[in-house]
């Protein structure tokens, strides 16, 4: 029999809240209720994962890990609900496992409430990060000095949601950008149940363009996926309301005018960034397939690396995997139980 | 015994030869590698793999796991099909059973070995010529107007181009299927996808491409393949005792069998080890019987007959008069080989090609199509015929997809509806099966079926193999080692967006070596992926700088074209370079900056070169040369664009410099080194960058921070320690002077002005 993938423990003592592949998938972070992060290297001889280091990263639960590009180093962000997002670098000088592998190069503050997601954006963007926090904030932050890391300047600061939820009211937030490097920046915020996606204006600022439709309860993950060709962007939801949602975003470059309309729209791009129309206007989204089949809330969605299946967990304790027919309709290829027989 | 056609499982599809009613036939043990209870879900009929030792205990039906105040989260990672399970909270609750455990899996349906790897090379590298601009779809149609000498030569040549690409398809196949099964690296479901795979390639291949004169030996090989025929255990079973051929289940289940799978040479074989030749005395009339039988059987010419009728009707007629000459012997039951008599009749009457009793005596419909072929005519017509005269009789479950179900639609010239079902099982196979297809023009029946090629349904349909192709491009993507045989597959297809899917996907090749990296920018060139090259340089740089090669991680940041990245990797160099007290180890490193000949990227040598009057400092230090040194030293600190940060630990390499005024000592390296102007400029120095500290501009608040942290670690315990291996390190130096090394910045620069004022005094009394 095929060697089998095997169980391993982390060593956290309280419940894993994240878990993240590097850019490779050699190296996976971990984090938790027990205010530490964990780093494991992946040995590609025996398919394992060996502890790389283990650290107290905050004062409260960590809630989300993410590295950045490769280009940028070795480099990891977390966020905790004591507001902060911290920002660490690997030092291949210190011993593995000696708490000290990985230096803390910035510890960001603002956010007026707990952070629940955090995201770096494609690397052609630059090393820039974006946070949502239960204060329904979505802060944008660059690194605009490559030689300082330590440094970040907040670039952006957006409201989500007119009034932030209270306190003592369930909620969900979290955020992706889109991949491509091909087509105009855009981050896609949740915020409860509502999904909006964020472009940019011809003055370079964040505004809203779009919402993603449909949505009945706390949106609990979002994941858009590469492009890889195709003319329009793929995005997945998984809600509360028991729904795993994909969504076909298309971009129109092309105006009334026809042509002229559309070289000038391109030229906007090519000098702003962005484009001279309405923010958003450009943009069509339709729903391409909705699936219950989870019977129960979805707790996590996630794209393959090339965009063409999706990966869904949900409260059956099964994580089904989704895959477009040749007719574009999306169909479970194949379900993975986590439940003993 | 009644033909009864594909009796098989739904899933299991072997062992096909053991009847219920076989019952002495029943105790022999078939292996049953592929028996397996496969789960599917309840809502999407999906087949269900479940975790080994899962973190959700087993329960009755679907529980839904929030009620125990957890949730099911999981990861992907970015290569080889892998991801990693896990339980989280719920809205940060804690739940009263903590699981802190991980889950790899494997994503269902990727197959992840060394073996399938190399067969996906192997198979591009088979290919690569007819996907090249998409030859498959030019050579779909044959030339209809010319030379009908020529056309004939072309077609010939075609189908002979094909058949070579099917038969190394066949051998790749094979070869995967016998390295995977020996190293034990395949589960049951992707062993179930090969054995498929192979079956429909060897009854494709049997039907399509094949010389005429192959074509009964490939049915035959096809047949026994597929299900195999234990026949060395049959034999052992049924000839155990010395007159073994008076047991009529010999004839009957063995030697049948191995006549009609067109086995003659395994069949005489047997026959031989029967022991009839006893019957030579005893019952000479039966003994030549049955060696004129074994005669014709070995006669059987299976090449000639494809291609001459005339002969084949010449065998089959000597097989008829030795069946009619056999129905002359003695009928009565009371005779002592009445049995065994009975069934040689009926092998007579098999092999003379009588329909009805192929038709009795059969336990599968493969075993009676191949019977067909063989005895009543070697034409593919038969086949056709056999279908309508059988085909009600043949079963075989819609819901699954088993090697039978997809050889009757191949049979049947369904062959789009075996490339779809058997591209889930087998998506590599599948796809370069449906490029022969194309290639052959075997759609065509379709396309003419479908008539207008301009509705969507219809164009989709000619693009399918292109599709499949693109799909299989984007599947390898997933496998770090197959990313290289996906591009390859977009690039010979010249797909209008393989310049855009190659651009997104080159970045995640980790280049293990020179020869990927440079095959990586190879194709950027070609395709003028120029910001993709620039990321690609720098992906390259860091792994470079991870190996530890510094100078040719630097090259590759510079070649990049991105000067702040560059600049930030040469000063992470040079802060490493102070840190440590010395230069880094590397030779190439030094080379260059012993070496101002040495061509390299104007911007490296540009941003490397603090570190290179940092390391003439050392080694200037190092040589005794302390003048030049020092002046070295100023000239770093006076640089105007020295980062900031690093001025505290520059500065403290003056403190053994200083060290013999303020402690009186007298060393043979150390003497007093500076002027009055000297000491004027450090003291300017220190003023300016003590002006700084207390200032309160957000930018100098980090270059403080971030020298108190840089300081820090260079004076920390271990930084000391480490030192003591140099003794020209200021530290070192320090310590042997008795000088307590300063804690901090600020220490540090109390420690200057003292020594300075020190040796100013000294220089006053002088």
């Amino acid at each position: 029999m095929k060697e089998s993938l095997k169980p391993f423990a982390t060593g956290h003592e309280e419940l894993i809240h994240d878990l993240a592949y590097d850019f490779y998938g050699r190296q996976l972070a971990t984090c938790s209720s027990d205010q530490h992060i964990k780093v494991f290297d992946l040995d590609p001889n025996t398919s394992e994962w060996i502890l790389n280091d283990s650290w107290k990263a905050h004062d409260s639960s960590v809630v989300k890990v993410a590295f950045a590009a490769p280009e940028f180093g070795h480099i990891l962000a977390s966020i905790s609900y004591d507001r902060s997002v911290k920002i660490w670098e690997e030092d291949f000088d210190e011993q593995a496992g000696s708490g000290r592998r990985w230096k803390r190069l910035a510890t960001i503050s603002g956010s007026q409430g707990a952070l629940y997601d955090i995201a770096f954006a494609p690397s052609h963007l630059g090393l820039r990060l974006g946070t949502i926090g239960s204060d329904g904030v979505l802060r944008i932050y660059d690194a605009l000095e490559p030689s300082n890391l330590r440094n970040w300047t907040l670039i952006s600061e957006l409201s989500v949601l007119a009034v932030p939820p209270a306190a003592n009211l369930q909620s969900d937030f979290s955020l992706t950008w889109s991949p491509s490097r091909f087509s105009p920046e855009k981050v896609l915020v949740c915020a409860l149940d509502q999904a909006f996606i964020y472009v940019k204006d011809k003055n370079d600022r964040y505004v809203m363009g779009k919402m993603l439709p449909e949505h009945n309860g706390l949106i609990r993950s979002v994941s858009w996926a590469p492009t890889m060709g195709r003319s329009y962007h793929l995005i997945a939801t998984g809600c509360k309301d028991g729904y795993v949602r994909i969504f076909k975003l298309t971009e129109s470059l092309k105006g009334d005018d026809g042509l002229e309309d559309t070289v000038k729209e391109l030229d906007a791009f090519a000098t702003n960034g962005a484009y001279d129309s309405e923010p958003g206007s450009d943009i069509q989204i339709e729903t391409l397939s909705t699936h219950n089949d989870h019977d129960g809330e979805v707790w996590k969605v996630s794209w393959n690396v090339t965009g063409t299946i999706l990966s869904s967990a949900g409260d059956d304790g099964t994580i089904r995997l989704w895959k477009a027919s040749y007719s574009n309709k999306y169909q479970c290829m194949s379900v993975i139980s986590a439940q003993q027989k | 015994m009644t033909l009864e056609f594909g009796h098989s499982s739904t899933v299991s599809s072997s062992n096909k030869y053991l009847e219920p009613e076989d019952e002495e036939l029943s105790d022999i043990e078939i292996p049953d590698e592929y028996e397996d209870e496969m789960e599917y879900d309840s809502n999407t009929n999906a087949p269900i793999i479940r975790l080994k030792d899962g973190p959700i205990a087993s329960g009755e039906g679907r529980i839904p796991i929030s009620k125990n105040g957890i949730s099911l989260k999981f990861a992907l990672s970015p290569m080889d099909n892998r991801g990693a399970v896990y339980l989280s909270s719920i809205d940060g609750e804690k739940p009263e059973n903590i699981n802190t455990h991980i889950y790899p899996f494997q994503v269902p349906g990727s197959v992840n070995s060394e073996a399938y790897n190399r067969y996906s090379e192997d198979c591009f590298k088979n290919f690569e010529d007819i996907l090249k601009n998409k030859k498959y779809k030019s050579m779909s149609s044959d030339l209809e107007v010319g030379v009908p000498s020529l056309l004939k030569e072309m077609k010939r040549t075609k189908a002979e181009t094909l058949d070579r690409h099917l038969i190394s398809l066949i051998t790749d196949l094979q070869r995967l299927i016998v390295t995977t099964l020996d190293a034990d690296e395949v589960d049951e479901s992707e062993a179930r996808g090969f054995e498929t795979a192979i079956t429909v390639l060897n009854l494709f291949r049997s039907l399509n491409f094949s010389r005429r004169e192959e074509r009964i030996g490939l049915l035959c090989n096809w047949v026994n393949r597929a299900d195999l025929l234990p026949f060395e255990e049959l034999e052992n079973e049924f000839l155990s005792e010395s007159d073994g051929f008076s047991n009529i289940l010999f004839w009957s289940s063995l030697v049948q069998r191995l006549v009609m799978r067109g086995l003659f040479d395994e069949a005489v074989t047997v026959i031989g080890n029967s022991g009839y030749e006893t019957l030579e005395s005893s019952d000479p009339n039966l003994f030549l019987f049955i060696s004129d039988f074994c005669t014709l059987l070995s006669s059987y010419d299976s090449v000639g007959f494809a291609i001459d009728q005339d002969a084949f009707l010449e065998w089959k007629q000597s097989m008829c008069q030795l069946r009619d000459k056999f129905g002359k012997i003695e009928s009565d039951p009371k005779y002592q080989y009445f049995g065994v008599a009975r069934q040689l009749e009926i092998l007579l009457a098999i092999a003379s090609g009588s329909p009805g009793v192929i038709r009795e005596n059969t336990r599968a419909w493969y075993e009676a199509l191949v019977a067909h072929y063989l005895f009543v005519l070697p034409d593919p017509t038969v086949i056709q015929e056999f279908f309508r005269e059988y085909k009600t009789q043949i079963y075989s479950d819609p819901t699954s997809f088993t090697w039978e179900a997809a050889c009757i639609n191949l049979l049947e010239g369904n062959i789009l509806s075996v490339i779809s079902e058997l591209e889930p099982q087998e998506k590599c196979t599948a796809t370069y099966l449906s490029v022969l297809c194309e290639a052959g023009g075997l759609f065509e029946e379709y396309l003419e079926l479908l008539g207008d090629g301009n509705n969507a349904y219809n164009k989709r349909f000619l693009e399918n193999t292109d599709s499949m192709l693109k799909n299989l491009a984007l599947s390898y993507f997933s496998t770090q080692k197959l990313i290289p045989v996906g591009i390859g597959i977009l690039w010979k297809m010249n797909e209008p967006d393989a310049r855009q899917i190659i651009a997104e996907i080159l970045p995640r090749w980790y280049c293990a070596n020179t020869d990927e990296f440079e095959y990586c920018l190879a194709i950027c060139s070609e395709l003028r992926l120029s910001a993709t090259s620039a990321q690609l340089y720098k992906q390259q740089g860091q792994i470079l700088k991870d190996e530890g090669w510094l100078l040719e991680s630097l090259n590759m940041f510079s070649l990049s074209g991105d000067i702040g990245i560059t600049a930030r990797k040469s000063w992470e160099l040079f802060e490493s370079a102070l840190v440590l007290g010395t230069k880094v180890n590397d030779r190439s490193l030094e080379q260059l900056i012993d070496n101002p000949s040495i061509e390299v990227h104007p911007v490296l040598r540009q941003c490397i070169s603090p570190y290179a009057v940092l390391a003439q400092f050392y080694d200037l230090k190092n040589q005794g040369e302390i003048e030049l040194a020092i002046g070295k030293l100023v000239s770093l600190i006076r640089f105007p664009y020295m980062q900031q940060h690093c001025t505290p630990l520059l500065l403290a390499q003056f403190v053994p410099f200083l060290g013999y005024s303020s402690k009186g000592n007298q060393s043979e390296v150390l003497r007093r080194v500076f002027s009055p102007e000297q000491l004027i400029i450090i003291i300017e120095l220190l003023n300016g960058f003590d002006e700084k500290m207390h200032q309160k501009e957000p930018f100098l608040e980090t270059v403080i921070e971030k020298s108190r942290e840089l300081f820090e670690i260079a004076v920390s315990q271990r930084a000391i320690e480490r030192a003591l291996s140099n003794p020209s390190d200021w530290r070192t130096q320090a310590r042997k002077l008795n000088i307590t090394v300063p804690r901090d910045v600020k220490s540090l620069i109390t420690l200057l002005r003292k020594s300075i004022a020190m040796e100013e005094g000294h220089l006053f009394l002088q």
